[in-house]
């Protein structure tokens, strides 16, 4: 891979990766360091980065292969101080309606701030799915590729993961 | 009002982060220097492929606990449906050893199928804690079914993994319970096929051990139960714990003694226990800082958390009381695996930490019950780190203490 198709990679998946980076560490230190290292592994593992076999996929697995052995050992340690705003703050709100009360976009905001908490929260074996479609928006495929494990066993995840999130949150629903 | 959950989840959580330009600038100029650097050696950086040799793949070995293996998928067909061509070539070549050797464990019949090792024998690179890839390998096959004919939860059903299995190689005159596939950079893959539960577990090359008895254990739990089996200190052996309710399957893996390495063994030997001491992760957070970029200010920070993890090594409590202040203490509570996750934020310090304690890593206490396990943090300044100690409690919850290091 020469310069100018690394920087068109980092160009092109970039964004995904780091964003994907920053919600399973949950810190900007921590994602900032895996970014780099997926990159610098990517390039260097046997498989390499192919453009012609999916590589927001490939860099993804070979982010979520760092960032699981890392954790293996040692226990995930944030700082207060250096921990990224995250979505939270970056988030712009969306807006389902054209015409939106001011009420309507706080409780919008405060409601997309619940689910990314409850998100969060969940099991890795629900979260990680969770990401990679939501977030990444990669497909059932995709994401069977990503994690090694069946098609079926990532619907599963997904719908078990929805169904807890509703569970979750439906105290806030029927607050809201 | 009404909420369409798939419309809320894509909204709150779409991709928002953007990675800093010279974070990127950074990662290109780095893959640059390596490329350059290595340009002769990447030339020489091909796979070695596993000789393919296409002999009977099904072996059965003569003794009484022998069974009918042709009802289950052999190691290379396993390693197919993985879609792990290399690893299935390797279970068909001389040096791949098929068993089909099975016992059985209360409600579970567990069948060892095939063991190869070698180098760079998966597609699926498998990496240390600093990123380094491990291609010396040994892979195992193992299969497990209900002992009733029942079928094993298929993995994309929500009962699947609610009664996990630990496989692991264990070696005669080690302690089973450090070392043990979690020290020895293990994983492995799963799937279920017509009921039967098929493991590839993978874990680095034990081959060198082959002049001692390398045994596969396999038990119930996410990890070594020390309640399964019985290690003798004096002579080195493990067996079954023969009153053990539970799965405790052990096997004898059938290695060539030619390619045992004495002096491989005692540098991996020596590895393990250091990084069990701490000392490891000491040299790795000095390896890592060396590498950062960051340079100057790091290394110092990193200088106080090898200092703290070198001198409170062997340290009691009294050690910690008079040479550190503690800074914070909680009482944790074991999960349905008997492992112990905790999270905290010492908001004074300016620290935040989570983890899991895994049960086995409060198998080795001193007699005041504090693991030997630490787990040690940089601190905010160079002269800082954080020591988490665990006390196991005669109720069965775990005391983390949390003490600060000045240098």
């Amino acid at each position: 891979m020469d310069k100018v198709q690394l920087e068109q990679c980092i160009h092109e998946y970039g964004k995904d990766v780091y964003t994907f980076c920053s919600q399973i560490t949950g810190n900007c230190q921590e994602a900032d360091d895996l970014y780099q290292d997926t990159f610098l592994k990517a390039t260097e593992l046997k498989e390499g980065i192919d453009y012609n076999r999916n590589p927001r996929s490939y860099l993804i697995s070979v982010a979520l292969r760092i960032w699981k052995n890392r954790r293996r050992k040692f226990a995930w340690r944030k700082r207060i101080a250096g921990t990224c705003a995250l979505a939270e703050e970056a988030a712009e709100v969306n807006v389902l309606e054209q015409e939106i009360s001011v009420e309507d976009v706080i409780l919008q905001r405060e409601l997309e701030q619940q689910v990314r908490k409850a998100v969060g929260e969940l099991p890795e074996k629900f979260r990680i799915p969770v990401y990679l479609y939501y977030t990444l928006q990669l497909s059932v495929e995709e994401i069977a590729n990503v994690l090694e494990i069946p098609q079926g066993t990532v619907k599963s995840r997904l719908h078990k993961a929805r169904a807890l999130l509703r569970q979750e949150l439906e105290v806030v629903f029927d607050e809201i | 009002m009404k909420y369409d959950m798939d419309e809320l989840l894509k909204n709150a959580l779409s991709a928002k982060e953007e990675p800093d330009y010279w974070l990127n600038q950074s990662i290109i100029k780095q893959i640059e220097e390596k490329e350059n650097a290595n340009m002769s050696k990447k030339n020489r950086r091909m796979r070695i492929p596993a000789v393919a040799m296409l002999t009977a793949a099904v072996v059965v070995a003569g003794s009484a606990s022998v069974y009918a293996a042709w009802k289950y998928l052999t190691p290379q067909q396993v390693a197919e449906i993985n879609e792990d061509q290399g690893l299935a070539a390797a279970f068909q070549s001389e040096d791949a050893v098929a068993v089909g050797e099975v016992q059985e464990c209360g409600d579970y019949r567990v069948t060892l199928l095939g063991i190869v090792s070698g180098e760079n024998l998966s597609k699926y690179a498998a990496m240390d804690d600093s990123g380094n890839i491990l291609n010396d390998r040994t892979y195992v096959v193992t299969a497990i079914e209900n002992a009733d004919g029942t079928p094993r939860p298929d993995t994309s059903e929500d009962d699947y993994g609610e009664d996990p299995f630990f496989v692991s190689p264990l070696i005669e005159g080690l302690n089973p319970s450090i070392y043990n596939s979690v020290t020895m950079g293990g994983g492995y893959s799963e799937m279920v096929e017509d009921g039967v539960q098929y493991r590839i577990a993978e874990c680095d090359n034990v081959e060198k051990f082959a002049d001692r008895q390398v045994y596969l254990c396999v038990n119930d739990g996410m990890f070594y139960n020390n309640d399964a089996y019985t290690y003798d200190e004096q002579s080195g052996a493990i067996s079954r714990n023969e009153q053990y309710q539970g799965v405790n399957a052990l096997f004898t893996l059938p290695l060539d003694k030619s390619k045992a390495d004495k002096k491989a063994a005692e540098e991996y030997v020596k590895q393990i226990e250091d990084e069990w001491n701490g000392n490891g992760e000491a040299e790795e957070a000095e390896e890592e800082t060396a590498a950062s970029e960051a340079g100057n200010a790091i290394s110092d920070e990193t200088d106080a958390t090898a200092q703290a993890a070198k001198e409170s090594e062997h340290w009691k409590l009294e050690d910690f009381e008079n040479n550190t202040e503690l800074v914070k203490e909680m009482e944790l509570t074991a999960d349905a695996d008997g492992n112990y996750a905790y999270q905290y934020e010492i908001s004074a310090d300016g620290l935040a930490s989570e983890g899991v304690l895994g049960k086995e890593e409060l198998s080795d206490r001193d007699e005041e019950n504090m693991a030997k396990c630490r787990r040690i943090m940089s601190g905010e300044d160079s002269q800082t780190a954080y020591i988490e100690t665990f006390t196991l409690k005669e109720d069965g919850n775990v005391v983390l203490q949390v003490y600060k290091y000045r240098k």
